[in-house]
């Protein structure tokens, strides 16, 4: 009698250990049928698809590789259509922001030869067209920088830095201006040490582009710069009492060109913002402006301790 | 592979005799973001939870992906990740522990996939913090991270800012445009903010108790809309010399040899051209365009405007 | 759906209201402890000790309510914070969602009479008068794991309802009278509420002094009334939780 007793028992378990089995069989089938599904998918040219699998299926490497692969293909992919957006707008841009002085420009000239103008009048019209011609060298220069970054040509070293001392270095070469354009200047950078991870020259572009576009744009009389810093950030913040700038425009402002209408003059030529932006970007850092209840406007940079 | 990643036909919503939502077509096509633009109430929620399946259509059709996702949920739902109003998690787990449990529940496409959605949104990894205690802008962080986890195709996004302070609104903001830039992906986005929607947005559609008003690209809204005088004449340089010269202006660009915009409305037209004239430029034509965005929607959505 | 379980008990961190209810296994072991001690006498037979400590009110009331509580607790966060809408979209099958939180309450069940059946024996022990002899220990746990397992799917209906309500007071208010009422309903007719239904299945050998034996035991019939009760509260359940969005 005893042994039927054994025999039902290995019966019973070896049966559980077949419905096992068939379960986990059932469920390796169901996802490579999903694996196929999605490959189809991304053979057709859908990158983004995704193979979703549990922590402890067999098949959780292959899925990852699979998923690994198609991202970096879709990065590829991208990152070949942003440099040829870049060089479409780097055209329009050519065609826009360049046309425009250099019409006028063609305007003052021919004005000049054809002896619409004389004497004083024509030195006048020449000195304008030579400001023209300098200021639009000005721009082409700035406009092939920013392109350079727009498609991340640019090479950026990161490197240890203190940034309280570092800008500290900055602002000592500010002084002189802001006396000469009548700006009050407070500066309120701790004397410890910060050290963050930041390309030297990338970070004097960004203060010196903050700085110059309070400078021209703010017609304020009074420019504050604070460094802060919390567990994981630093905040750069540059503020001033000027006239602020309307709710409409401030989601704007660090679009490429863009310029509020009535600052659509020639001493700007938004791209400063725009730069600025971008190099914060590769820093892993953001970039925001807002007005301040007392009038004039702060733009605070936000950047990682760790990157 | 159709065009459009969702497309509705006649979807229509009934509750209690009040049509909800109006025989809607929308298009949100593939890799592009899709602004839907209306009042509270009307009706956007409603049209995603319809998308989502997440309530019943009272008529019309959506197909998902070129399909109908109904008996399709479990290959169509781990392609979409969404926030719908605002995502609720248990208050007695971390921000980390709910996000693990939604790794579990549907799979994950990469390691450290709940750390990766974290660091996205910009919320800590294995913090102690309960989601109890979040404030409302985190849990709409957290939110966003469920919807991201698990690198979803789709995107679709109630109201993502809801809640948020401006500089977060600028960060959520940021991350969905490089969503959809830097990784391809496809989001569609509701919003009672104009500003929201024409800086995120490629395409958009304005929805107003219930009924689609219109559909197009934000490119050619922008294109239609603006406040600016376009100019006809038959030499560029020519025009610009005068407006500059006599009306000190300098707000325009010049579009091509024979076509200036210009910023500027003030100006009295019937001057400039009889001014142009006698500079022996003739003009062909003068359009004013006096619409802005804001403008634009106030008339459409008859008067009230938006936000 | 094992998928499932597990974090339904992820979910239950910090919750340490569920494990102090636990704790409420020690009661009926402990009061008849005192029982016996000042007022009555066991008579050296540990059966008349366990009925009291293990098959009595913790069968009709203390179980029912504590699982009727855990049941709406279960239930109580995706339903309070809005978050079925997230699980339907993962995609969760409603009925799976339904059953890896009857499967807590299962477990949890046959614990908290594992915890009485060990508190029976050890507050036995205290007594000093009752041998202790491996028999009645494991008629002991036998008894405890079978009220545990049944009692989880008589109180089936409490989880539909939980499903459909929001708040605690509702679905805890009827509980209690759930409760009330299968320990009244068993001088009626035994048959018509699951919990009275689970008594007679408990006691079908007549080896548990007390219970009540005035009707004729069907074990048939009280499996039958368990499940139709069952299967009324699963649709319930589906149908409740079909409209939540």
């Amino acid at each position: 009698m005893e042994w039927i007793y054994i025999l039902l028992m290995a019966l019973a378990s070896s049966l559980m250990v077949i419905i096992y089995l068939v379960t986990k069989l059932y469920k390796v089938s169901e996802q490579l049928s999903i694996i196929e599904d999605s490959l189809v998918d991304i053979k057709k040219g859908n990158w983004n698809r995704r193979v979703l699998v549990n922590e402890n299926d067999i098949t959780k490497t292959i899925c990852y590789s699979i998923n690994d692969i198609a991202m970096k293909s879709q990065t590829q992919l991208i990152q070949l259509k942003q440099s040829e957006q870049a060089y479409k707008r780097l055209m329009t841009s050519l065609s826009h922001d360049v046309r425009t002085p250099l019409t006028s420009l063609v305007g003052y000239l021919e004005a000049v030869q054809k002896k619409f103008v004389t004497g004083k009048e024509k030195e006048e019209y020449l000195e304008i067209a030579l400001n023209k011609a300098h200021h639009l060298k000005g721009f082409v220069e700035v406009l092939f920088d920013w392109v350079k970054l727009d498609a991340k040509e640019q090479v950026f070293k990161l490197e240890e830095q203190d940034i309280n001392e570092f800008t500290r270095d900055i602002l000592v070469n500010w002084i002189p201006t802001f006396e000469e354009e009548h700006f009050e200047y407070k500066i309120d950078i701790s004397d410890k040490e910060c050290f963050i991870r930041l390309d030297p020259n990338a970070y004097i572009r960004i203060v010196n582009n903050l700085i110059q576009n309070v400078i021209a744009h703010s017609e304020g009389t009074r420019i504050d710069l604070q460094i802060s810093e919390n567990e994981q950030n630093v905040m750069v913040q540059v503020s001033d009492n000027g006239k602020g700038i309307s709710p409409n425009d401030l989601p704007h402002i660090f679009d490429r060109l863009y310029q509020s209408d009535e600052s659509r003059s020639t001493n700007g030529n938004g791209l400063g913002l725009a730069i600025a932006r971008e190099l914060v970007h590769l820093h892993k850092g953001t970039i925001h402006a807002q007005n301040s209840l007392y009038g004039g406007t702060a733009f605070i940079v936000k950047l990682p301790k760790v990157l | 592979m159709t065009k459009y990643t969702i497309e509705t036909k006649q979807l229509t919503k009934i509750y209690k005799d009040q049509k909800a939502v109006n025989n809607v077509n929308i298009h949100v096509k593939k890799g592009r973001i899709y602004g839907l633009l209306g009042r509270n109430g009307a009706g956007k929620t409603t049209i995603m939870k319809m998308i989502l399946g997440l309530t019943s259509t009272s008529s019309g059709e959506v197909d998902v992906f070129g399909k109908n996702i109904k008996g399709r949920e479990k290959q169509v739902y781990p392609r979409i990740g969404a926030i719908i109003e605002t995502p609720g998690f248990y208050p007695n787990l971390t921000g980390t522990e709910n996000l693990n449990i939604f790794a579990k529940l549907r799979g994950t496409s990469a390691p450290n996939a709940v750390k990766n959605a974290l660091e996205i949104v910009g919320l800590p990894y294995k913090d102690k913090k309960l989601f109890g205690e979040y404030s409302l802008g985190m849990k709409q962080r957290l939110g966003i991270a469920n919807a991201i986890l698990h690198d979803p195709e789709l995107l679709i996004l109630d109201e993502p800012t809801n809640g948020l302070d401006p500089i977060g609104i600028a960060e959520v903001r940021d991350f969905i445009k490089k969503l959809s830039v830097e990784r391809g992906k496809t989001i569609l986005i509701s919003s009672h903010i104009l500003t929201e929607i024409s800086l995120l947005a490629d395409d958009i559609g304005i929805i107003d108790n219930g009924i689609l008003l219109e559909e197009n690209s934000m490119e050619e809204l922008k294109r239609k809309n603006g406040k600016y005088i376009l100019l006809q004449v038959s030499d560029a340089a020519k025009a610009s010399l005068i407006l500059e010269r006599q009306f000190g202006l300098k707000s325009y660009s010049v579009k091509d040899d024979h076509t200036l915009q210009i910023y500027n409305n003030s100006l009295d037209m019937a001057s400039v051209n009889k001014a142009l004239i006698l500079g022996d430029v003739s003009v062909i034509s003068s359009q004013l365009c006096n619409d802005t965005l804001e403008d634009y929607f106030r008339k459409i959505t008859g008067g009230d405007g938006i936000a | 759906m094992l998928k499932l379980i597990q974090i339904e008990f992820l979910k239950l961190r910090r919750r340490t209201f569920v494990w102090i209810m636990m704790f409420s296994a020690l009661i009926m072991p402990f009061l008849a402890y005192l029982l016996f001690k000042y007022a009555w006498d066991t008579g050296g037979d540990p059966v008349q000790f366990y009925k009291w400590s293990a098959f009595g009110l913790t069968l009709f009331i203390v179980l029912p309510v504590v699982l009727g509580i855990l049941s709406t607790m279960l239930m109580y966060n995706e339903n309070q914070y809005d978050m079925l809408k997230q699980l339907w979209i993962v995609p969760v099958s409603k009925m799976r969602y339904f059953f890896s939180k009857f499967f807590v309450v299962l477990i949890y069940s046959v614990c908290f009479m594992l915890v009485t059946a060990v508190g029976s024996v050890i507050f036995s022990i205290l007594l000093g008068d009752i041998a202790f002899d491996w028999q009645n220990v494991l008629f002991l746990i036998r008894k405890c794991l079978e009220i545990g397992v049944i009692t989880a799917f008589a109180m089936l209906p409490i989880l539909a309802i939980a499903t459909t309500q929001n708040g605690y007071i509702l679905p805890v208010a009827i509980t209690l009278i759930y409760a009330f009422l299968g320990s009244i309903i068993v001088s009626i007719n035994m048959y018509i509420h699951p919990l009275s239904s689970m008594a007679v299945i408990v006691a079908r050998n007549g080896d548990i002094p007390g219970l009540n034996n005035t009707q004729v035991i069907s074990i048939p019939l009280a499996f039958l009334s368990i499940f139709i009760w069952g299967i009324v509260s699963v649709l319930l359940a589906n149908v409740a939780l079909a409209r939540r969005k």
